[in-house]
């Protein structure tokens, strides 16, 4: 058995060990799914080093004399201080270190995405046959964004119901498709694995 | 959503003076400082007392205390799926704060709750929330570092060990707030196998329509950034959300304004907000 063969046959009986559990729960699974958890740690664990903490210390902070990027190496080390006594406060500042950031970055950053789609939703509207997309998407943006007002009472006030209930009624069209297209993809993996598994594997299609 | 900020950032203007002032930036600036002040305004005046505008129902966030109540009755445990979002995403911090308030419900009825995370980043925020839960709800005997997991970073690798505990356990009740991917429909089916009452949330439009056919309650996007304050009953908080109804009203008001300049030829609102 060739290295080729011996790598076939080993993803074609993981995936049998994982199809089973549309049988039920049970030990081949169980061992699909640790071996996968196991594998996805260690590949985690390798890329990390090899792709960010060799090189930032190799290149960046000894060979670049970048040491600023030490700080950075503390506030790290940080989340490991909760495994000792006493240290989880440590941990917390890294915690509000890293929230704090996430936090500010948004702030900074997310305005200019929400003004691009706001102007991006000025739509010329016309009844006619080629414009009346726009007018389609424009009225169900309105309506789709009035049912996401939660400080205004639907049942008092029919201005804001009527085009709530008509938001609603779109969203569901537009999941509806977006099902039947994610369905659609769905199918589709699962027939590769069935040509992986009937082609390459058993040599019964071609 | 980091990927989003990180091209949002590469296509910004090059900041001015002091790295504040940019071009082309000065709507963005006002929307922001308005936003500012709606959250002042509201947030003072629920401070002193005064009425600020109830949250409307919302079904989906209603049926937690009964899927916490259902699975002390069976005395199965409860499930809590935070999502394979870290730090970077709102929806992490959305699902947080249902996390706070589930892990108090499961204290306070004596009820196992079991959360498993995608994000080593989100796993000690996690075991911070669920202990200190557990300590507001005066049970902190009760909580048990174990039952907060890690399980793997990796999206598949994740969603097959959430699958093989949830049916391991046999969970009564799974709540899944936070990013999902292609893994919702996995989770929520595994999740429909076993019995559990699910309860999901996302803002992921590809992924909601699996939640909706599979779960017993949806809530959709922007509903569940909502949920921090409906659950709370927090008045300062809830007016946090009569501020995000106020700028999404003022939002509305500009896109049916610039639609209409744009039906009779006009460009002046488009070129004014670029500014």
């Amino acid at each position: 058995m060739d290295s080729h063969t011996a790598q076939v046959w080993i993803a074609a009986l993981s995936t049998l060990a994982v199809f089973s559990f549309l049988y039920r729960e049970n030990p081949v699974y169980r061992w699909a799914e640790h071996t996968f958890v196991a594998m996805a740690v260690a590949h985690g664990v390798v890329m990390t080093w090899d792709n960010w903490i060799k090189p930032t210390i190799t290149k960046d902070i000894l060979k670049d004399g970048k040491y600023y990027l030490l700080t950075a190496v503390v506030v790290g080390l940080f989340f490991y201080a909760r495994y000792f006594k006493g240290g989880a406060w440590l941990t917390r500042c890294a915690i509000a270190m890293t929230v704090g950031y996430w936090g500010g970055y948004m702030l900074g950053y997310s305005p200019a995405v929400l003004v691009g789609q706001l102007t991006g939703s000025f739509y010329k509207l016309s009844l006619a046959p080629s414009g009346i997309n726009n007018t389609i998407t424009f009225l169900t943006l309105v309506c789709t964004l009035t049912y996401f007002l939660f400080t205004i009472r639907q049942e008092k006030n029919p201005v804001v119901a009527i085009p709530a209930n008509i938001g609603r009624w779109a969203m569901m069209v537009a999941f509806g498709t977006a099902f039947g297209n994610t369905i659609m993809a769905r199918m589709s993996l699962f027939l590769g694995r069935l040509q992986f598994l009937l082609g390459d594997w058993l040599h019964a299609i071609k | 959503m980091g990927t989003l900020f990180l091209a949002a950032a590469a296509t910004a203007p090059t900041p001015g003076l002091f790295g504040l002032v940019t071009s082309k930036m000065a709507f963005q600036f006002l929307l922001v400082v308005a936003y500012a002040l709606a959250v002042y305004i509201l947030v003072r005046r629920a401070r002193a007392g005064l009425p600020v505008p109830p949250i409307r129902k919302i079904p989906g966030l209603e049926a937690l205390e009964e899927s916490v109540g259902r699975a002390t009755e069976m005395g199965r445990p409860l499930m809590f799926i935070p999502g394979i979002g870290d730090l970077s995403d709102a929806q992490t911090y959305a699902a947080f704060a249902v996390l706070s308030h589930t892990a108090k419900a499961c204290a306070r009825y004596d009820t196992r709750m079991i959360v498993t995370n995608a994000s080593y980043l989100a796993q000690p925020v996690t075991e911070e929330i669920v202990r200190q839960s557990y300590l507001e709800a005066g049970r902190p005997e009760a909580y048990n570092p174990e039952d907060v997991r890690y399980l793997s970073g990796d999206q598949f690798a994740w969603t097959s060990a959430v699958i093989g505990i949830m049916h391991r356990e046999k969970s009564a009740a799974n709540i899944m707030v936070g990013v999902f991917a292609a893994e919702a429909l996995l989770l929520a089916e595994a999740g429909h196998q076993v019995g559990a009452v699910q309860i999901a949330a996302s803002t992921n439009t590809f992924q909601l329509p699996f939640f909706f056919v599979v779960c017993d309650y949806t809530l959709i996007g922007e509903e569940m950034y909502a949920a921090g304050a409906y659950l709370a009953k927090e008045p300062t908080l809830t007016g946090t959300v009569g501020a995000q109804d106020w700028g999404k009203m003022l939002l509305l008001a500009i896109v049916v304004l610039g639609t209409i300049l744009e039906t009779v030829g006009s460009k002046w609102l488009r070129n004014l907000l670029a500014k």
